[in-house]
């Protein structure tokens, strides 16, 4: 049983509700980044004497251009896969592919200097979920992963939108090329159609029915991905056939779509999307959640609605209105990191060298996470960080966490190991 | 409480083989007169679903058909999140049950969801874990060795945090103890009940051990996923009902003379368009199935308020009408197991039939 003395303690923590409050600064590095790294603390503070102009220094340095980050490149630099061309990844085995897309996604959060780019690619990753082992989502999601997410993680929202409408592991995910209509008596499916209003744009509630589920599904129809069984050439392509699309009139959100648009009724149909009401309301509650708490104040998600209006879906610039909000800068209180997150600042924070072989992402696994492997559905609305719902944390859970700690401490975790001769691990 | 998510097509798992319509609407995926297993003139379970015949004639098993919620959205999230929570309200159902049995003891272990996520069911329990299976979880020395120190640490964490964490840790470590005791007392299945080798029927498994072992066990919840065929749902769904009856026949003669006084209830957030789509798949539809198993089960029995599947009696886009509403099975349920007034677990629920064609 447990010992008395530590029954008691643990139903009597001390009362003490404003120590360890983190300073702006501490604040800023934990919620921008994976973690602070030794030293990260100091450099920033560093920026500037008053710790605001620093912090917003911080968020400058995060969001500045397109600059290479050459740590998170020189981390990477020996995964081949992932520069591959789309094609090219179907000479590879899939176990390859995913050890090291999650290898990449590891090294990059562990040693990227663009924490917030990395933190972003996490965020849209859990947005636009993929589970690899549908289909041919096991070649091509490390595409997905670079063409889509990376290539717009801070760019426009409706360009990624567009990016991921058309992405090969995206069609495959949720069955857009299987979704036809070459008569009349054929049913589109609905898969896609629904998600993308629901899960990726609009939001439950969002504004849409039934009828404009079905009319998107209509306006989506015809588009398909090469696929191995068919060709040898060109696989993974994704293409337009005019004889599958129901080139129809439709009626979307309340507007309508000429009939003709052929390949252009996906454009028509984003166009109305983003530039609903519902989708900047949408992406910003999710930011503000990511970012400030699960449930930000309105004032909050307000503003960065209307950045999100007024800028047609610049993420850079809506990001910047997060950080600039009272609530963001107000939001200290601790919250509960979810096992990808624990992992990445445990090694950030004890500046561990990692190559993101098995000896880690074991220990991940062990925790529950599971990168690209569907639970139950597209994505789950449930993701909470924030300490209220520790109830939700279950026992197992708290207890791999500590037994995991213990044994990262006591070196009994390789955070490096000897799983692949050409990932060699790179300096921190 | 067993939850098939995704949208499980209830036209696959018990076919209405009598209805015309039916065949009509499935030319690719109805499950013929003949490859059926029959259960009545009208329905009967499809091929894979074979170990539950059994089951049904000898009055263990109840279907019931065209049954689901009041929730039109479609939505996965929203149909599963009105189902789990009993309702549109806040905390789950089998939350307010658990609660609604006091003063019956709660315990650590008093409910238990298998799998890695707490599931929105379970919302509100006094006590509720979640694990993934009872064999990897153990209180090693070292880590008992830590207790007091974890304790400490848990004590300087500031105020409200320390105490809610205080507090789960103290469960975490008592659910634990309690583990540890019973790894040694019931491992094996009983009687012989063989289960399929995969996540689900271990979960089963583990939950029988624990109902076996008398550890004070009230609710569990386990979850087979994967239902949501929108493409080629033949080869998807298959091997999904197949885990779905072997596992649950396993469980009914593992726990033998413990299914006297265990009610198992298998549910979905909605069924499926009653109209195949081109890709041989199905779409978000209405409509579904429920099982119930053991103590309360009006075995041998296919209830529904079935009114055929002609195009006049389809619900908007042309999905089986919800005749049944889900609380409506669970109520009795519930009073046999010790809950006197059901409004406490379906607050402004009236049991009645909820009208077809909405």
């Amino acid at each position: 049983m447990v010992p008395e003395d530590v029954e008691a303690l643990l139903r009597n923590p001390s009362p003490d509700d404003e120590r360890d409050r983190a300073d702006l600064v501490a604040h800023t590095i934990a919620r921008l980044s994976y973690g602070a790294r030794p030293g990260d603390y100091a450099r920033v503070g560093a920026l500037d004497p008053d710790p605001e102009l620093a912090a917003a220094r911080y968020v400058n340095e995060q969001l500045a251009g397109d600059r290479v980050d050459r740590a998170a490149e020189r981390a990477v630099r020996r995964l081949e896969a992932l520069s591959e061309p789309l094609g090219e990844l179907y000479e590879y085995q899939p176990d390859i592919l995913r050890q090291q897309l999650i290898a990449a996604t590891l090294l990059r959060a562990v040693y990227a200097e663009r924490q917030l780019f990395e933190v972003m690619v996490g965020f849209w990753s859990d947005h636009f979920n993929i589970d690899l082992s549908k289909g041919d989502c096991r070649w091509l999601l490390p595409a997905h992963d670079r063409d889509v997410i990376r290539a717009h993680a801070v760019g426009r929202f409706p360009a990624l939108l567009r990016a991921v409408v058309l992405s090969p592991a995206m069609l495959w995910y949720l069955d857009g090329r299987a979704n036809r209509r070459a008569s009349s008596d054929e049913k589109p499916n609905e898969n896609y159609a629904r998600e993308l209003l629901e899960l990726h744009a609009l939001g439950a509630n969002g504004g849409y029915d039934q009828a404009d589920v079905t009319e998107v599904a209509r306006a989506l129809s015809g588009w398909s991905v090469r696929s191995k069984v068919a060709s040898h050439f060109g696989i993974g392509a994704v293409e337009f056939t005019a004889a599958n699309h129901d080139d129809g009139e439709k009626q979307v959100l309340g507007h309508t779509l000429s009939p003709g648009g052929g390949r252009q009724d996906v454009q028509n149909v984003l166009d109305i999307v983003t530039a609903h009401p519902s989708c900047a309301h949408f992406i910003a509650t999710k930011l503000c959640r990511r970012f400030i708490d699960d449930d930000p104040p309105l004032a909050a998600v307000c503003a960065v609605t209307s950045t999100f209006s007024a800028t047609r879906g610049d993420i850079a610039a809506c990001l910047r209105t997060v950080f600039a909000t009272d609530a963001f800068r107000n939001a200290r209180a601790s919250r509960l990191k979810r096992p990808f997150h624990f992992v990445a600042s445990a090694l950030r924070v004890t500046g561990a060298s990692t190559d993101g072989g098995p000896g880690v992402t074991q220990w991940l696994e062990r925790m529950g996470h599971r990168r690209c492997i569907r639970s139950c559905c597209p994505h789950s609305p449930h993701q909470r960080f924030s300490v209220p719902d520790l109830g939700l944390v279950s026992c197992d859970t708290r207890s791999r966490r500590r037994t995991s700690t213990e044994r990262l401490v006591h070196r009994k975790i390789r955070a490096r190991s000897s799983w692949s001769s050409s990932a060699e691990a790179p300096m921190g | 409480m067993v939850f098939l998510r995704g949208g499980a097509d209830g036209l696959t798992l018990v076919p209405p083989i009598g209805d015309d319509a039916y065949h009509r609407a499935r030319p690719g995926l109805r499950v013929t007169a003949s490859d059926g297993v029959r259960l009545t003139d009208r329905f009967a379970l499809h091929p894979q679903l074979a170990p539950f015949a059994p089951l049904f004639h000898d009055g263990h098993l109840e279907v019931v058909h065209a049954a689901g919620s009041d929730d039109t959205t479609r939505s996965h999230f929203q149909a599963q999140d009105h189902m789990e929570h009993g309702g549109d309200i806040a905390g789950g159902w089998i939350g307010r049950f658990l609660r609604a049995r006091a003063p019956h003891p709660q315990q650590s272990m008093g409910a238990i969801a298998i799998g890695s996520a707490f599931p929105e069911s379970l919302r509100g329990a006094p006590s509720a874990s979640v694990i993934r299976s009872l064999d990897e979880l153990a209180v090693r020395d070292p880590l008992r060795a830590l207790l007091p120190t974890i304790a400490h640490l848990y004590r300087s964490s500031p105020g409200a945090l320390g105490v809610r964490m205080g507090a789960a840790a103290h469960d975490a470590i008592a659910a634990l103890e309690r583990l540890a005791s019973l790894r040694t007392a019931s491992p094996r299945p009983a009687n012989g009940a063989s289960y399929p080798a995969d996540e689900f029927g271990r979960g089963l498994a583990d939950i029988a051990r624990l109902i076996r072992g008398q550890v004070g066990l009230t609710a569990a919840t386990i979850d087979l996923n994967g239902w949501d065929s929108h493409f080629a749902q033949g080869a998807l769904l298959e091997p999904l009902m197949s885990r779905l009856a072997h596992g649950l026949a396993a469980f009914r003669q593992d726990l033998s003379e413990f299914m006297a006084r265990t009610t198992v209830v298998v549910m979905t957030e909605f069924g499926r368009r009653v109209a195949e789509n081109a890709s041989l798949g199905t779409d978000h539809g209405r409509g579904s199935v429920m099982l119930v198993l053991g103590e309360g089960a009006n075995g041998g029995t296919v209830r529904a308020d079935w009114r055929g599947l002609e195009d006049d009696v389809l619900e908007g886009p042309g999905d089986v009408p919800v005749t049944t509403d889900f609380r409506e099975v669970l109520a009795p349920l519930l009073t046999r197991h010790g809950v006197g007034d059901v409004s406490r677990v379906f607050p402004g629920y009236m049991a009645t039939p909820i009208a077809a064609g909405r």
